[in-house]
């Protein structure tokens, strides 16, 4: 194999790879559904993604739906706060929102847990004068190792040694005569 | 419209990859079919492509419509991309006949080299004909739909991310296997008999209904995921289950029955044959004859373009137009030169806190950023656009130096201690954090350049003095473009040679580089003079191939071979280890390292720190490990060359993966506060008495943390580093030992030295870095109210 095959085959193997692993990180929000309530004549649903919930960006996503004919509820301001057992000082919140929703049904609000431990969440629903919210907890893991995430991004070049190492093999086989020219399509690719 | 289906047609994900993998898919096909099309219009049918592209379209439907958020919710909609994925997207990719297609519109070097030897491969296609053969397709594929709709899988698959990729990638490798036997696409000739195919859909139909009986029966809801879910649109999980049961049934069943109704009157006419590839039956247990399908002169075509078919810069409409004008690199020059002489004077008269002086930010978060970004996709820009060769061309006009750089310091010796000197400053000094110092060493290169090459002839201080350019001249040898000869044959016939010698008004190299023998990058400055003077204008801007001057050890003009040149090796080491060492530099693990060595011999000043540190990352460590991997590797691949020889090839292989950390390290700094440039600049205009840039917007100049992307590109580019580190290994064990066996044991130790050089790499760039060059969160704001 000439070197300049080698790099242009390095770069496609490295495209290749890089879409792979960029596949791997597509997510939609929605995730595990960790409670409903009815409220005041409204359904509340919450989701929380990744499942389990772990330290670091987590989803929560509210599904708010009228309680008598399950109408989505449009005229919505939602807001999600998160406070750990036992810390005062450890709490996040933020709003839910359908821009950041894939799935437009839904609002959805990014939240940044610090630690590990059960946590207690709140969601909080405006419709025009009516305001309540609606408790929930979950329990957050501890994250796994900072490499992990980012495993695939230094492993990759494993694979394509794999790869090279195949290639190699199946260039010894063909170029081994023994192996080809006894059968009939073995000397056609000899030609 | 209702608020459901409303929020439905504008519920897309977004998957940037999934859609340019199969718009890439796509453009391959289309490529090859219209080769194709244009020889045998009537095989190669419009009809094809559609097919193909239809499949494509399917698996777009199924994974990045609003079909994919909405499948947790319903399990209809998920029903729905389950079809998509095993029943209308294997079929219609099939129909397409894609493998040739395929071939021909890959590259032709991956096809020839990667592709060939795989379908060439007697093993793999034994495998695949076994696997595509309906005893074995046929299970596989009900075992797969059957795992996968098991309640506890089912419902792992909703949980997990992870877990829903693999579901989905099974379901459509097991139903593209399930479908190549009823489809038969073109060139395949399966050697058993086409009537069992009869038995082989129609079983697959009543597992079908069995399964969609189930669902759609139950009198309980069967997925707890959908039992749990909200009601949407009014629809009770039980009735989602038993819509998703008669989707799999009724569209399930005619994706089944209607291709057994096709193939038993193909068959009931006397046709064997569905694929339409070759009319007549075979008994032989070929799985794939080239010679009949035309796969054969496909796959031999030679991979490599002929060399006039390089890609040439020069010849590009507009960049070449300007790099031919005689005046394009004294502009380069004098622009860079203005950007020079601010940092001396903000340097020097401005204030002296680093991410507020030009002297601060310019050269050691853009300049560093640029060059290296420029080394990647061009070649040795900055050399191009060096500023502080203008006095000394100035001063030549009036005075001409006669004398010639001593014999002794003829090579890189002094390069190398200059570059290592260098290196130790910038950590023992903090050059990024000292405008003035900064200030100074662009005035002392400016200095320098001028005093040596007022004494000497020639370009001595680019050759052999500036550390700068030292760095360029070993990146650019994995720069994707070279100055060379267009035509080796114009060269013989020339007799002038003004090349190297110049002409009555132009110089010719002045690095002593002879065009016809120069190989890759090295100790080119990219002046361009050659490309000047040729008066057969045969010099070019190539293209080449990254890397390949390294493990080459021709006699190169100028230079010679490099396992000649100890001094190019060291030099080499050194900017490898330089990389490590300047990266290791500003992460937490060694700055707590150094505090605690600090606190341990007390009264031992940070200077003897640093210096420590970079004589044992630059000199000890070296030349501690070069000689056992030397010995070893001569040894286990018996080589006969000397030590000396062994260590300066292999050691050159090392410069890739340097490459790749130099640049992960710059273009981290430059990625992440290139916008710093932006209030240092309104400063030194507004200190100039220029306010139409307004106040500096000091907030730019604050340190954020690095995006996500950042950290892939840098292990990316490192990982990439590796990858062509270890190909020059094997390729310079290859031109040492002489067995296969042989190559292997030479290239072994030098492979473990760069993985583990690698994993450092790796281990460096996760770590907390410094974000040098910017203000802290509450300085910004700070000075941000201040200039309000």
């Amino acid at each position: 194999m000439s070197c300049r095959n080698a790099i242009r085959t390095l770069t496609f193997a490295c495209c290749l790879a890089a879409s792979t692993l960029a596949n791997y990180a597509a997510n939609a929000d929605g995730g595990r559904l960790v409670h409903v309530e009815r409220v005041d004549g409204f359904t509340i649903s919450i989701f929380v993604a990744p499942d389990p919930p772990r330290v670091g960006p987590i989803d929560v996503s509210v599904l708010l739906q009228r309680g008598d004919d399950d109408a989505i509820a449009d005229d919505a301001q939602v807001a999600v706060s998160m406070q750990q057992a036992g810390d005062a000082t450890a709490f996040v919140s933020g709003p839910a929102t359908r821009e950041q929703a894939t799935n437009k049904l839904l609002r959805s609000a990014w939240l940044e847990l610090p630690a590990a431990g059960r946590w207690s969440g709140t969601v909080h629903c405006s419709i025009g004068e009516r305001d309540f919210t609606v408790p929930f907890t979950i329990e957050v893991g501890e994250s796994p190792p900072a490499w992990t995430a980012i495993a695939p991004w230094f492993l990759w070049p494993v694979a394509v040694i794999a790869l090279f190492g195949v290639h190699r093999l199946l260039q010894r086989q063909r170029k081994n005569p023994r192996s080809d020219r006894s059968r009939p399509e073995g000397r056609l690719l000899q030609q | 419209m209702s608020p459901t289906l409303d929020a439905f047609v504008r519920s897309w994900p977004s998957e940037p990859w999934l859609v340019a993998s199969l718009l890439l898919s796509a453009a391959i096909y289309v490529r090859g079919w219209r080769s194709l099309h244009r020889r045998d219009p009537e095989r190669w049918s419009l009809w094809r492509l559609a097919s193909f592209c239809g499949g494509l379209f399917a698996i777009f439907l199924a994974l990045a419509s609003p079909l994919e958020p909405f499948a947790s919710l319903w399990l209809q909609i998920h029903m729905v991309q389950h079809l998509l994925l095993m029943m209308v997207a294997p079929p219609l990719l099939w129909l397409g006949w894609p493998l040739l297609p395929t071939m021909l519109g890959l590259p032709k070097p991956i096809r020839s080299v990667w592709v060939a030897p795989l379908l060439r491969s007697r093993r793999l296609r034994n495998w695949f004909t076994r696997l595509t053969h309906p005893l074995v397709a046929w299970p596989i594929y009900v075992g797969v739909t059957w795992f996968w709709h098991a309640p506890r899988f089912y419902d792992l698959a909703l949980s997990s991310t992870r877990w829903h990729f693999i579901e989905h990638l099974l379901f459509a490798a097991a139903a593209l296997l399930f479908w190549y036997p009823v489809v038969r696409p073109y060139p395949s000739r399966p050697n058993w008999s086409p009537w069992l195919l009869l038995p082989y859909l129609l079983l697959a139909d009543v597992q079908n209904t069995v399964l969609a009986a189930w669902l759609t029966f139950s009198s309980r809801v069967i997925y707890p995921h959908y039992a749990n879910a909200p009601r949407i649109a009014g629809v009770a999980a039980i009735d989602d289950q038993a819509a998703a049961g008669v989707i799999m049934w009724v569209p399930g069943s005619i994706a089944f029955l209607l291709p057994l109704f096709l193939i038993a009157v193909r068959l009931l006419r006397g046709q064997s044959r569905t694929g339409a590839g070759s009319p007549r039956r075979t008994t032989v247990s070929h799985p794939l004859p080239f010679e009949s399908t035309g796969l054969l002169p496909i796959l031999s075509q030679p991979s490599r373009a002929p060399s006039s078919h390089r890609f040439d810069l020069l010849h590009t409409p507009l960049i070449g137009a300007l790099l031919r004008w005689r005046y394009f690199r004294p502009l380069l020059q004098y622009t860079v030169g203005v950007l020079a002489v601010a940092v001396i004077l903000d340097g020097l008269l401005g204030p002296q806190l680093s991410p507020l002086n030009l002297a601060g930010v310019l050269p050691w978060i853009h300049w560093r950023g640029v060059l290296i970004l420029g080394l990647l996709i061009a070649g040795n820009l900055f050399c191009m656009a060096c500023p502080f060769t203008l006095p000394r061309g100035i001063a030549r006009r009036f005075w001409q130096p006669t004398r010639s750089w001593p014999r002794v310091l003829r090579n890189k010796w002094l390069a190398v201690v200059l570059v290592a000197l260098f290196l130790w400053s910038y950590e023992a000094f903090a050059l990024w954090d000292s405008p003035w110092l900064t200030a100074w060493i662009a005035l002392a290169y400016f200095g320098a350049a001028l005093l040596v090459d007022s004494i000497f002839a020639g370009a001595s201080f680019c050759k052999y003095v500036c550390p700068i350019g030292q760095f360029n001249f070993m990146q650019s040898l994995i720069s994707p473009l070279e100055v060379t000869v267009r035509d080796a044959n114009v060269c013989t016939s020339c007799k002038t040679k003004e090349c190297i010698r110049g002409s009555a008004t132009l110089p010719g190299c002045e690095m002593g580089l002879y065009q016809p023998r120069k190989a890759g990058n090295f100790d080119c400055t990219f002046c361009l003079d050659c490309v000047q003077v040729c008066p057969h204008e045969n010099v070019g801007i190539l293209a080449t191939t990254p890397g390949g001057a390294i493990w080459s050890d021709r006699l190169r003009s100028g230079i010679g071979r490099w396992s000649a040149r100890p001094d190019v090796a060291a030099l080499a080491i050194v900017l490898v280890c330089g990389a490590f060492a300047n990266a290791a530099g500003m992460i937490a693990p060694v700055l707590l390292w150094q505090d605690q060595l600090r606190e341990r011999f007390v009264g031992m000043p940070p200077l003897a720190v640093t210096t420590a540190f970079y004589a044992c990352a630059l000199i000890a460590l070296p030349a501690l490990v070069l000689l056992p991997l030397t010995v070893v590797s001569r040894h286990w691949g018996i080589i006969s060359a000397t030590n000396s020889q062994v260590a300066a090839r292999f050691a050159m292989t090392l410069v890739p993966l340097g490459f790749g950390v130099w640049l992960a390290h710059y273009s981290f700094h430059f990625l992440a506060s290139w916008d710093t440039i932006i209030p240092a600049t309104q400063r030194f205009a507004s200190d100039l008495g220029v306010d139409w840039l307004g106040p500096p917007a000091w907030i730019c100049a604050c340190c954020r943390p690095a995006a996500d992307w950042i950290i892939r590109f840098e292990l990316l580019a490192m990982g990439a580093g590796l990858l062509l580190t270890l190909y020059a290994v094997l390729r310079v064990s290859e031109s040492f030992a002489t067995s296969p066996r042989r190559v292997i044991a030479a290239a072994v130790p030098w492979c473990a030295a760069a993985i583990i050089l690698y994993a450092s790499g790796v281990w460096i760039m996760l770590q907390p870095m410094e974000m040098r060059g910017t203000l802290p969160d509450e300085s910004a704001a700070i000075a941000q109210q201040a200039s309000r």
